[in-house]
């Protein structure tokens, strides 16, 4: 009989176990990383006029995301999680939305706009300006959900002492100091993620990294070239992020990933609450209400209805399909992930880091490692390699770091001496599993599923590189007709996409767990 | 040759980090007495707790139950369920999505009992600890003394050889403490039970048992009866205890 007290003891399973998940999750981009160093002679190549342009004008366009994310979204985080303000939860939600949205969607709003505002706003939008807006639309709710997560696992206790101590502003230094550190990660985990994506560059004609790689795939065909590009991009992102993450992993552990003992009774503060409402309305209404009116805006030249439903019917099963296998695999390796970590804070530092370096790896660069990859298997297997199964698991290993922080904090949320007591009353380890711990986890670990999901549906790149012939997704729809469809069909898509998004928003919001006293 | 002798630890030492919270700790438990393991917060007492249920092993030293090893450095020979033992935690470890019956009788699993015999005694359980009016509740909506109660239905359900309570009754007013102590002590009478209390507190250590292990330093003293030690440890605990005495008396 397994016992529970496996949940609590140290071993050297956990390590092995643990090194297993991860090379598991970091294995798509090790073809192209191998094969870099075969031909590291001929990499200089790649260094065109071009290629070096996209890159400075990706990374300076990063550069201002990763600020714009943290000035914003730090105190937009901090505030509603310390003192009270009204409404803060719904327009939170809202905030988080363009998270799920594929960045394109923002861009194509934004683009709409720039057409109807006329000058200085059009040349502004169409170019690195654009580029920004887009990609702060969802660095600065990643930062803010951080800052506020951070804030979130304070004890009350923490918060009365530092009151007593120096009142409301007292409170405020010690919270922007205590979520510092995690924000900063996040903003630049988002303005890293902006180094690879191709749409809003597409969009706004600005020379982008992500989309130099996407046209050396999809329109010269060179995948050795592409892949070349890709690994540039990914030893940047990772010259970069390798010291930031070893720097900002042990403050992410230990505030985000911790446990609650007795949460934070929000504080009334009337300017407080002004500001923060304020603050919360107007990045709503430039980040998600602006490039929203502009996307729907062409629906007022009349609803592509029919068409619409019939690109809906064509597309939804893949959507679905691909979002429920990347769901479903990542919670497992998730859920393992968390089990081979336990209370350990080394393994939790070492997973954090490691799965955070390979989250900000272009997505393209473990897709073309996948397609390589698949050239290697043998012929049995080009049934399984060229399934949904293979776009789904992509997506999933891609993911995995998402569903991981969600395995972590349900995990964390439950006392260690749960398990040691169904482990002294000789409490079977599935039953203990079964009656206590899944139910314990499960709205948790299923929030997570379900984000993973959206997340797996907004992903274009991985879904372009690696999806069976014809078998597409809503949103890689979309992105396909964009420049030659009539603007109303596009906008029509983008609505029901944007709906379903929603949709699923309200019901991961309506799932999240409630605050106790 | 009696073969029920206790518990007795040799030379057991054990660190966590960089801290060493036992350091070459022996002592015999003998079986049927009632003994307090005395000592200020920090000194070990949860982890000696922990190292006799099994949920912990030890870095040196071994840990015999009726002249047998059964912990050994970095391993556990004998796993909890198999030593006899239930322990009271100190945050009482009851599972929260569960009501007060479902956790005795969840409690109950591993002894692979009918359905309707586990039902019963978990019934017969509560019922002896004063709550089988609660049997439906969840740990949640109770007040602190009835989940004490609740963990220690638990605990009594399956009918251990020995009861350990880790610093169970933290956090109660007084009336509703004697009145658990003494049903303990009865409960414990009853069913013969061996009774191993971690606690600073001394009056509650001397309600409940008639020996004592002192804790001090990483150290433990032998066993000795705790009237004894009120009279002459040079123990800080006992020192300033007899202070408050004094000073009661002297008032």
């Amino acid at each position: 009989m397994i016992s529970c007290l496996i949940l609590e003891r140290p071993g050297r399973w956990r390590i092995i176990g643990l090194i297993v998940a991860l090379s598991l999750c970091a294995a798509p981009y090790l073809p192209l990383l191998i094969q870099a160093g075969f031909e590291v002679g001929t990499l200089g190549n790649i260094f065109t006029d071009a290629f070096v342009r996209s890159l400075v004008n990706s990374f300076t366009v990063s550069i201002l995301v990763a600020i714009v994310s943290y000035t914003v979204g730090l105190p937009l985080g901090v505030v509603p999680a310390v003192f009270q303000v009204r409404g803060h939860k719904a327009l939170l939600a809202l905030l988080a939305l363009p998270l799920l949205l594929p960045s394109f969607l923002v861009a194509i709003g934004w683009s709409s706009l720039a057409a109807v505002a006329g000058e200085p706003i059009h040349s502004f939008i169409n170019g690195r300006g654009g580029c920004v807006l887009v990609f702060s639309a969802t660095g600065v709710p990643l930062a803010m959900l951080t800052a506020y997560i951070a804030c979130a696992s304070l004890t009350g206790s923490q918060l009365d002492a530092v009151r007593l101590s120096g009142g409301a502003r007292a409170v405020l230094r010690y919270v922007f100091r205590y979520a510092s550190a995690p924000t900063v990660l996040a903003a630049v985990l988002a303005a890293i993620l902006s180094v690879s994506d191709p749409g809003p560059g597409q969009i706004f004609g600005v020379l982008t990294a992500g989309a130099e790689i996407l046209t050396s795939v999809a329109a010269l065909y060179d995948f050795t070239l592409a892949g070349q590009q890709c690994l540039t991009v990914g030893l940047l992102v990772l010259l970069i992020a390798a010291p930031l993450m070893l720097f900002t992993a042990p403050s992410f552990a230990s505030s985000v990933l911790a446990r609650q003992t007795r949460p934070v009774e929000r504080l009334y503060h009337s300017r407080a609450e002004l500001c923060g409402l304020f603050g919360l309305v107007v990045t709503l209404l430039i980040l998600l209400a602006a490039p929203l009116l502009g996307l729907f805006l062409p629906l007022g030249n009349g609803v592509e209805v029919s068409r619409a439903l019939e690109e809906l019917r064509r597309t939804t099963g893949n959507t679905v399909l691909y979002a429920g296998l990347a769901s479903g695999f990542c919670t497992c390796l998730a859920l393992a992930i968390a089990f081979f970590i336990g209370r350990n804070h080394r393994l939790m530092i070492m997973a954090v880091v490691i799965l955070s370096i390979i989250f900000v790896l272009p997505p393209s660069l473990g897709a073309l490692g996948l397609l390589q990859a698949k050239s290697f298997l043998p012929g049995q297997l080009d049934p399984l390699a060229k399934s949904s199964f293979m776009v789904g698991g992509a997506l999933a290993l891609r993911l995995v770091p998402v569903a991981v922080v969600f395995a972590l904090r349900s995990w964390g949320s439950t006392p260690r001496s749960s398990a040691l007591a169904a482990a002294i009353q000789g409490v079977p380890f599935s039953r203990f599993v079964l009656r206590v711990l899944a139910p314990l986890m499960f709205r948790s670990v299923v929030i997570g599923g379900l984000l993973v999901a959206l997340l797996a549906t907004s992903d274009i790149v991985t879904v372009l590189f690696l999806h069976p012939p014809g078998e597409s997704t809503l949103p890689l729809a979309i992105f396909t007709v964009m420049a030659n469809a009539p603007e109303s069909l596009v906008s029509t898509l983008c609505l029901l996409y944007v709906a379903g998004a929603g949709a699923l928003l309200i019901g991961i919001a309506a799932m999240a767990p409630r605050r106790t006293a | 040759m009696n073969t029920r002798t206790g518990f007795e630890f040799r030379n057991v030492c054990k660190s966590f980090a960089v801290s060493r919270v036992l350091n070459d700790v022996s002592f015999a438990l003998p079986d049927g007495q009632q003994t307090a393991l005395i000592g200020a917060s920090g000194c070990g007492k949860s982890t000696l707790l922990l190292l006799l249920a099994g949920l912990e092993a030890p870095d040196a030293g071994e840990i015999l139950l009726d002249g047998r090893a059964i912990s050994t450095p970095n391993e556990i020979l004998v796993p909890p369920h198999e030593r006899g033992v239930s322990m009271v935690f100190q945050d009482l470890a009851l599972w929260p999505n569960l009501s007060a019956l479902e956790n005795v009788v969840l409690g109950l699993a591993g002894l692979r009992l009918a359905r309707t015999e586990a039902q019963r005694r978990a019934h017969e359980t509560l019922r002896i600890c004063g709550i089988e009016s609660l049997a439906g509740r969840r740990p949640g909506t109770l007040s602190g003394g009835e989940q004490q109660r609740v963990a220690l239905a638990r605990s009594l359900a399956h009918g251990p050889r020995f009861l350990f309570l880790d610093e169970p009754f933290a956090g109660l007013d007084g009336p509703t403490k004697f009145r658990l102590l003494t049903e303990i002590q009865q409960i414990a009478r009853q069913k013969n039970m061996t009774l191993i209390v971690a606690t600073h507190d001394l009056l509650e250590a001397a309600s409940l048992c008639e020996h004592a292990i002192i804790l001090d330093d990483g150290r433990a003293n032998d066993v000795a009866r705790i009237d004894d030690l009120i009279d002459k440890s040079s123990s800080p605990i006992f020192g300033s205890f007899r202070e408050v005495l004094r000073s009661i008396q002297g008032g």
